[in-house]
Order: C-alpha cells, then sequence, then structure tokens
C-alpha cells in the first residue's frame, strides 16, 4: 500500500504512514468516545511506517495503550499499543488526519455493545461487543 | 476521557453530523456535535483548551487527554457538544449531515437525514 500523507486541524502535527491494509475500524469503548465525539475511526500502521512529528502529547490510557493528541488544537492522532504481547507497538492511526481517510474503508466496529444507539454507520460491518473484545484482546482497554 | 472535565448540558435530543475537513482531521473522520440551549462546566475550566479553528467557529478540548468537548460557531448563542462525550444518548437522533460531498468515500450512515454540501455550509456559515 502508499505512503499517506496526514496532519491535525491546525497542520502543526504531521503524520506519515503505510497502512496494513485499506480496512478502517471504528471502537466505541466510553474512552474512544469520550475521546473524539464518535469513536476512534482508526487505520492500522503496518509495521514501524509511522513517522510524527509536532507537538504531540500523549497520555498512558489504560494498561494496553497510550493515546496521542496535538497540543495546540486537539486533534485526535494515534492509539498505540504499549502493553507486552502480539500486539505491542501497534498503531491506530486516525484516519481522519489522511484525505478521503487514506482511502480505506470502515468494515469493522469493536465495542458495538456501546454504540449509541440512534444512528448506524452503513455497510456489513464485523463487530465484536465489549466481551468479545476482552476475550481476544485480553486486559482493559 | 480522563474525567478532568465534566459538564452539563441541555440538547434538544439531535445531533449534527459534519465531514469537513477541519472536522475529519480533529475527531478521527467525522464529527457528531449535539447543539444546545446552554452549556455549564462544572469541572475542569481551568484545563480546558478553546482554540479558534476557522473565520466561524472555534472548538475546545481538554488540555489532559485531548478529548474533544465541544464546537462553537459564532453564529450559535451555544456551544454544540462532542455528542459522544455525552453520560446519556439513548434516544438521540442524527438531523443533518453538513460537508455532505466531503464525506471520506468509505463510510457513511445508514440512513438518510437532511444534508448540506460544503458550498450550501459556506454559503450558510459564512455570512
Amino acid at each position: 500500500m502508499n505512503q499517506l500523507n496526514g496532519q491535525c486541524l491546525c497542520g502543526a502535527c504531521k503524520i506519515t504512514m503505510t497502512p496494513a491494509s485499506n480496512e478502517m475500524h471504528i471502537c466505541y469503548c466510553d474512552m474512544c468516545r469520550a475521546w473524539t465525539g464518535v469513536g476512534m475511526m482508526a487505520i492500522q500502521a503496518a509495521g514501524d511506517s509511522i513517522t510524527v512529528e509536532g507537538p504531540v502529547k500523549t497520555r498512558t490510557t489504560s494498561e494496553w495503550a497510550e493515546r496521542a493528541w496535538c497540543d495546540d488544537c486537539g486533534s485526535a492522532l494515534y492509539y498505540h499499543v504499549t502493553a507486552e504481547g502480539p500486539y505491542h507497538d501497534n498503531y491506530h492511526v486516525a484516519s481522519g488526519l489522511f484525505p478521503n481517510a487514506g482511502g480505506t474503508k470502515l468494515v469493522g466496529e469493536l465495542f458495538t455493545d456501546k454504540r449509541p444507539s440512534g444512528y448506524a454507520f452503513a455497510g456489513d460491518l464485523k463487530g465484536m461487543t465489549e466481551a468479545e473484545v476482552m476475550a481476544t484482546f485480553g486486559g482493559e482497554p | 476521557m480522563c474525567g478532568a472535565v465534566r459538564y452539563e448540558a441541555e440538547t434538544d435530543g439531535r445531533f449534527s453530523v459534519c465531514y469537513c475537513k477541519m472536522c475529519q482531521r480533529w475527531s478521527s473522520g467525522v464529527f457528531m456535535g449535539a447543539p444546545t440551549k446552554g452549556v455549564r462546566i462544572t469541572e475542569g475550566q481551568d484545563v480546558l483548551t478553546r482554540v479558534r479553528t476557522s473565520d466561524w467557529a472555534s472548538r475546545g478540548f481538554c488540555s489532559k487527554c485531548g478529548s474533544n468537548i465541544y464546537y462553537h460557531a459564532d453564529a450559535q448563542d451555544h456551544p454544540s457538544i462532542a455528542f459522544g462525550s455525552l453520560d446519556d444518548t439513548s434516544g438521540m437522533e442524527p438531523r443533518i449531515q453538513f460537508f455532505f460531498d466531503k464525506k471520506p468515500d468509505g463510510l457513511g450512515l445508514d440512513r438518510e437525514t437532511k444534508t448540506m454540501t460544503e458550498a450550501e455550509c459556506v454559503a450558510h456559515f459564512a455570512s
């Protein structure tokens, strides 16, 4: 896949990455919903392809991961798995940083039982409830 | 997300969706905001950062965790709250999709709503 070049709302933070695939997923867990007001719509970065520059702030938000945002404008940047294990060092990058969401397509949802009831995203989306996510990935989000 | 900022807001049970480039960049792909008749910050006013993000609006976010809290157009009396940050969203439905022609190809809502294109939004809000 081709490299994507993106930026936050104010342009101070710039991110490049090669997507692991053309899939986008959204997470509706309490943290991600509070983070962006909708959920975290993310594209997984391939390997260690991600580069980040600018006033990035990070916060360890669980035993699993840290979340990053732009200190100047509050744009959500990425979710970075810090826990040891098979997902260590995975970066799930905010799709909206890239034009047309980097050409990715929303294919799956995490924490489907936490999605607000009044709407849904269109498509034949794969879904995992909170319990299924916990069972699959272990630990807290 | 971190709990530092807490607020009370009165909404009318509906929220708006925006696909403009700024909202895409701010909120990971799309912004969903619930217009309010008033917002009261009950905790964390000192860590709530407000930035002017365009000629016609400002946005507020938590400086401790980056959480998107509100969008406030100059034309609005009160801010629109980032929908997903509400404790209770039961029964709330999408009312309108702004900048609909700028929506990323790879996602969309499962229903039709009133929509406005970029040109219509600019004509309406920039005036």
